[in-house]
């Protein structure tokens, strides 16, 4: 294993975080917003 | 080999994403659930101080009762990157609160609390005191009004002089509201003009919108107490089942 490859599997699992971060958090927030709010 | 190499991201980058999943969730709980992440940019003051100083500021966050559309979140923060906000010169309509978001918790079957997502929610909404337990509440509930909701006045106008004061039914009437009965919902007292930033105590104000006969020909008493010195109690307590 070289080190390219470790810091290449470091920066997948640092874009995996980000994704799921990202997804869960909006989902959340459309949860909320959606349902009382309304998209318009 | 860019194929290759999303393959190899595959499993560590989902591995990821469950991790990823808890900060999220914590980003969202701040977003959501926090008054403070909405008070870095909503600077009122007044409305922010009179929250903290009231029930509802231990026991609620903002988004318990703001709802707002999708589009008024993409509104706000590009009105707050491109515009200097001077309030109330910009505002441009009253915060977003539905009629019926009382209900939520001080009414024994609500029609919907699910957007109550503070520190006070499930079962410990059920240990407030319900206000239809109440004689006056419960009596006051179960009749019909053809007066307009409180936010039918517009606050940023001159509107605001007619409310709570005695003068023609038509003058009172906002334009083009067409007088349809409906049942009397809490925000007719407790959301009308008075009630500004946070404070929700009925107030005469609120009780003559209605009981506008009184005002035009109170009795000394009345002038010198209001409706509300004598009524209160009724309002408060319980009635034994």
């Amino acid at each position: 294993m070289s080190v390219k490859w470790i810091l290449f599997q470091v920066f997948s699992l640092l874009v995996g975080i980000g994704i799921g971060a990202a997804l869960i958090f909006h989902v959340m927030f459309l949860y909320r917003v959606l349902p009382h709010g309304g998209l318009w | 080999m860019v194929k290759k190499l999303l393959w190899a991201m595959l499993p560590v980058g989902f591995v990821g994403m469950i991790i990823g999943t808890y900060p999220g969730y914590k980003a969202y709980e701040y977003m959501w659930k926090d008054a403070k992440f909405c008070m870095t940019c909503h600077q009122h003051d007044y409305a922010s101080l009179s929250w903290q100083a009231s029930i509802h500021g231990r026991l609620t966050t903002c988004h318990d009762c703001h709802h707002q559309p999708l589009k008024q979140y993409v509104e706000e923060m590009f009105v707050l990157l491109t515009q200097k906000d001077i309030y109330p010169m910009t505002m441009k309509h009253l915060p977003y609160v539905t009629k019926d978001l009382c209900e939520s918790c001080h009414v024994t079957h609500p029609h919907d609390v699910s957007s109550i997502s503070g520190p006070f929610e499930g079962e410990k909404l059920e240990s407030i005191p319900k206000i239809e337990n109440t004689r006056l509440h419960a009596l006051h509930l179960s009749k019909d009004t053809t007066e307009p909701l409180p936010k039918a006045f517009n606050l940023l106008k001159e509107d605001v002089s007619k409310f709570g004061k005695f003068q023609e039914k038509s003058k009172l009437k906002p334009h083009n509201a067409k007088a349809q009965e409906r049942k009397i919902v809490c925000v007719d007292c407790h959301g009308g003009i008075p009630n500004r930033a946070h404070n929700f105590s009925a107030t005469d104000a609120s009780c003559i919108h209605c009981h506008e006969k009184i005002a035009e020909h109170p009795t000394p008493l009345q002038e010198k107490f209001g409706c509300r010195n004598c009524h209160f109690t009724e309002f408060l307590v319980e009635q034994p089942k």
